[in-house]
Order: C-alpha cells, then sequence, then structure tokens
C-alpha cells in the first residue's frame, strides 16, 4: 500500500542502506587463500598486532596527551570532568591547520609496537608491571605488547596567525605575548602496555609521562588563549586557563550525542565514555598512582567495565 | 595441536572431509565485497574476509551446508565490529580535542557523504539490528535470515521492521529527516 508508512519507512531506510554501493573491490581468490594459510606462519599474526597497534597508537595519543603530574590521581579526573562540558570542536574546522597544531601536539615518530610474550617481558620494556585482571576475569590468556615511549610536541606557534584567529572569534583585544613567537610545547609520554582479550577486549596502562615547556612559561594564560580560538567565552576560557595553571590537562570534548559518565572504581573516580548497557562499545578511563589506565571494549555494558576495573590489582 | 597451516592442508588434500579451499573460492570474493559497502577500505576488507574463513575453519561444528551462511553472517559482523571500532577510535579522537589526529583516507572520502552517515548510524546500533539491516539489504530473504542468524523465521517481519525504526530514528538524531 502506497501510504502504508511501515512500507515508507522500509523504503526510506532501504534508500539509505542501497547507498552503501558495492566497492571497488578486486578481490583476489589466491591471494587470499595464500593469506590464509600464512596465517600461522606469523605474517597474519604480526599485521594483526600491526593493527592492534594503530588502535594502541590512537589511544595512546590520548594517555599522552594528558599532561599528569605524578600523585595527581584525582586532578586528572578533574580534567576530565570539565571537558566533558566542552565545545571546543564545533570551531576547531573552521580554523587553519598551522592554529590548530599550535594548541595541539603531533606524534613526532612513528608508532613501534612490539610483542610481547609474557608479562615479564612486558616489564622489561615497560620498566613497569603491567596490572592485569586475574584469570577467569576475561576470556582467554591475553596478547600483550609494548608501545615504547613517544614524544609528541606542537607546532610552533605564528603570533600573526594567532591573532587573526582570536579577531575571527571576536577577540581582537586579546594580548599574546611577543616572545610566544615560534614557542613548541613538547610531551613524551608511554610505554604503554596494551594487553588483548578474546572478544574485543583491550586493557591498556600507561607509565606516568612528562610535559616540557619554556622556563617560566604561562602554560595557564597559553591555554586560555588556545580556549579562546577554540571558541569559548572570555570567561570560560579564564577560568580554564587557571584551572589549567594548575593542574595542566587538555580539555575534553564531547558531540551532544556522546554519553558520558563519571563512575566509581575502587582506586577512585573513572569516566566511561559509551552507552552505559554496552551496546555499542564502551571506554572507561581511570588512573591509580602512577598509571593510567583504559579499558577499550566492543560489548561490555558498565557494570562489566567497572568490575573489570575493579579486578585490576 | 597440529599447526593450522597443516590442518588446512590436510583439509584440502582430503576429499572426505570438508572442502575448504572449494568454499573458500567460491565465497571469498563475494565475502570481500559485503565487508566492503560496509567499511569502503577494500585492502582490509579482504583481511577480514581472511578473518572469517579463518573463524570457520576454527569452527568444525559448522563445516558443512551451514558453512556459506555461517561465513555470511560472520564477515558482517567483522565488518559491523570494525565499524563499531572505527567510530570508538574516533571517540578517543573527540576526547582529546586538542589533540591532533590526522583523517584517515575513509574519513576523508566519507566525510558529509550518505555512506558516512549511514555507516555511523550502523556503528551505534545494536549488533543485531545493524546485522540484519546489511543481511537484508545484501539481498537475503527472510527464510535465509531467518537461518543465518538462528531466528524463528517468523519473527523476522518484527524484528526487521524494529531494526529499521531504529535505524531511522538514529539517523534522524543524528542528520535530520531530510538529510
Amino acid at each position: 500500500m502506497a501510504n502504508n508508512p511501515d512500507s515508507h519507512e522500509s523504503q526510506w531506510v532501504d534508500e539509505r542502506l542501497n547507498s552503501l554501493a558495492d566497492a571497488n573491490v578486486e578481490a583476489d581468490a589466491t591471494r587470499g587463500w595464500a593469506e590464509l594459510r600464512r596465517r600461522d606462519r606469523g605474517a597474519a599474526r604480526r599485521r594483526r598486532w600491526a593493527w592492534g597497534a594503530a588502535t594502541a597508537g590512537a589511544v595512546g595519543l590520548v594517555l599522552f596527551a594528558l599532561p599528569w603530574p605524578r600523585a595527581a590521581a584525582q586532578r586528572l579526573w578533574d580534567r576530565l570532568v570539565l571537558g566533558r562540558v566542552a565545545v571546543i570542536q564545533a570551531n576547531r574546522h573552521d580554523l587553519p591547520d598551522s592554529v590548530v597544531e599550535a594548541f595541539t601536539m603531533g606524534d613526532r615518530q612513528p608508532w613501534t609496537t612490539t610483542v610481547v610474550k609474557d608479562v615479564a617481558e612486558a616489564e622489561r620494556m615497560a620498566g613497569f608491571r603491567p596490572s592485569l585482571p586475574p584469570p577467569g576475569v576475561l576470556s582467554g590468556t591475553p596478547q600483550l605488547s609494548v608501545v615504547p615511549k613517544v614524544v609528541f610536541s606542537t607546532r610552533p606557534l605564528k603570533i600573526v596567525e594567532i591573532k587573526q584567529a582570536l579577531a575571527a572569534v571576536g577577540a581582537s583585544d586579546i594580548t599574546v605575548p611577543g616572545e610566544w613567537e615560534g614557542t613548541t610545547l613538547t610531551a613524551e609520554g608511554g610505554p604503554v602496555v596494551v594487553a588483548t582479550y578474546q572478544n574485543d577486549v583491550e586493557v591498556m596502562q600507561s607509565a606516568a609521562f612528562k610535559m616540557t615547556t619554556p622556563s617560566g612559561f604561562p602554560f595557564g594564560r597559553f591555554m586560555e588563549i588556545g580556549f579562546l580560538v577554540f571558541g569559548r567565552s572570555p570567561n570560560e576560557a579564564r577560568d580554564l586557563g587557571q584551572k589549567f595553571a594548575a593542574n595542566p590537562a587538555l580539555v575534553l570534548h564531547f558531540p551532544e550525542h556522546e554519553k558520558v559518565l563519571d563512575v566509581t572504581v575502587r582506586s577512585g573516580q573513572a569516566v566511561l565514555v559509551g552507552n552505559p548497557d554496552g551496546s555499542e562499545g564502551i571506554c572507561l578511563f581511570w588512573n591509580a598512582p602512577g598509571r593510567l589506565y583504559i579499558v577499550s571494549a566492543g560489548k561490555m555494558n558498565q557494570e562489566q567495565a567497572v568490575r573489570l576495573a575493579n579486578a585490576i590489582p | 595441536m597440529r599447526a593450522s597451516t597443516e590442518l588446512v592442508a590436510t583439509a584440502v588434500s582430503s576429499p572426505a572431509s570438508f572442502d575448504f579451499e572449494t568454499l573458500f573460492r567460491q565465497h571469498y570474493a563475494r565475502l570481500t565485497r559485503v565487508i566492503a559497502r560496509i567499511i569502503f577500505e577494500p585492502g582490509r576488507a579482504e583481511e577480514l574476509a581472511v578473518e572469517a574463513f579463518w573463524k570457520l575453519w576454527r569452527t568444525p561444528k559448522v563445516h558443512g551446508d551451514a558453512a556459506p551462511g555461517w561465513l555470511h553472517r560472520t564477515a558482517v559482523r567483522l565488518a559491523l565490529d570494525e565499524l563499531r571500532r572505527r567510530a570508538r577510535r574516533a571517540r578517543y579522537e573527540r576526547v582529546t580535542s586538542l589533540v591532533r589526529q590526522p583523517k584517515t583516507p575513509d574519513e576523508l572520502f566519507s566525510a558529509g557523504e550518505e555512506q558516512g552517515r549511514v555507516r555511523a548510524v550502523l556503528a551505534s546500533m545494536t549488533p543485531r539490528q545493524s546485522e540484519l539491516l546489511v543481511l537484508r539489504s545484501d539481498g537475503l530473504s527472510y527464510d535465509e535470515l531467518a537461518r543465518v542468524l538462528s531466528i524463528n523465521p517468523v519473527s523476522i517481519g518484527a524484528l526487521l521492521k524494529r531494526a529499521r525504526e531504529a535505524f531511522r530514528k538514529e539517523y534522524v538524531k543524528r542528520y535530520g529527516e531530510q538529510s
């Protein structure tokens, strides 16, 4: 029936799904078969790890991007809570890359991930003993890998560009110190130990990381201007800058449809990103002295994630 | 335990056993295309197609007539898992908005495109609903859907209806009715 709402909806949905037109794929069965046969000889396993490394790398940027003084456990989560209300990314796309990159950190070198055979080897490489959930909490034995220290840095700041960006958001009265010309901030993070379990579960943990700025550099003021550039109001930017001065951190941004939840784990507060019912995968961040943990899981709800966090010694 | 390559070779050489290689050659290209529809990236699609066959090999209980359907479902599931993993990764990246993240070729391609929207919505839905929609979109009949997903055939219509409703609701929530 033409007026049947179900039929209309079906057609509407099908039209959109049909937009996933066949990609131009030249699937080579001979190559695929050879690939399958190589699996047990280790090639595919390495490739899988390379893929895992890419994932770890993305998460690693989160780890390293959070300036994390030792014994600042509670403060870390203050930062996360602050970030949850930020709306910076909405304006970021309007900014030139050179401006964005003056306030953001990119990795200077390619990521390398090394697969290790056991916890002892991970400890030797990472310099700390990874804490893993006891056997039985997660299915199977984890595959371990280590991402070594990575250096991140901002692009040298160009005052003229920052002024232009400030003017674009109506903050042309803000003074950018002349001595900032060419300033670069550098952060060194890691190592990170990644434990990959069955069912798309990863437990990642990183050692503390250090951030270096020019001597006497007013980091809070720098971040205040960064917030202004990214579209925050002057009052908000000032407040955030002051908090950053006391507690260097990066602002977090979550789109409106993203679910973010403060939850409690054994070691304190944690932040859960994703649907608590586990329907679309979640990410749980929490920290303990000297260590930042992230659990990433494809099918895990809030209760299970908290239970897992609490099982990690 | 024997090495898996030995197992594959043994299976291929044994006429009395499950003809794994024939099955592979019959279905590999189609599975790769199905996966590529979902994740777009052809190279990765081939890897996931191999992964689906690898899982099949390690699941002897489905060797036989049920294997093609099982493969199809597994391929779609792997692709959707990949999609969700990418969505999660994108979320990590958004978490630190001040951290520079280069766009992947896929993101560059799909930014603002309908395919990107559809993929984002599929990635946000429950796995079962996404599977239903993708498999149906790939031409499976109700009976085939029921067999592949181990669902009572009489329930397929209702489940599909709910999946479509969920898809539309999420799509409209994100992009609006007229997108």
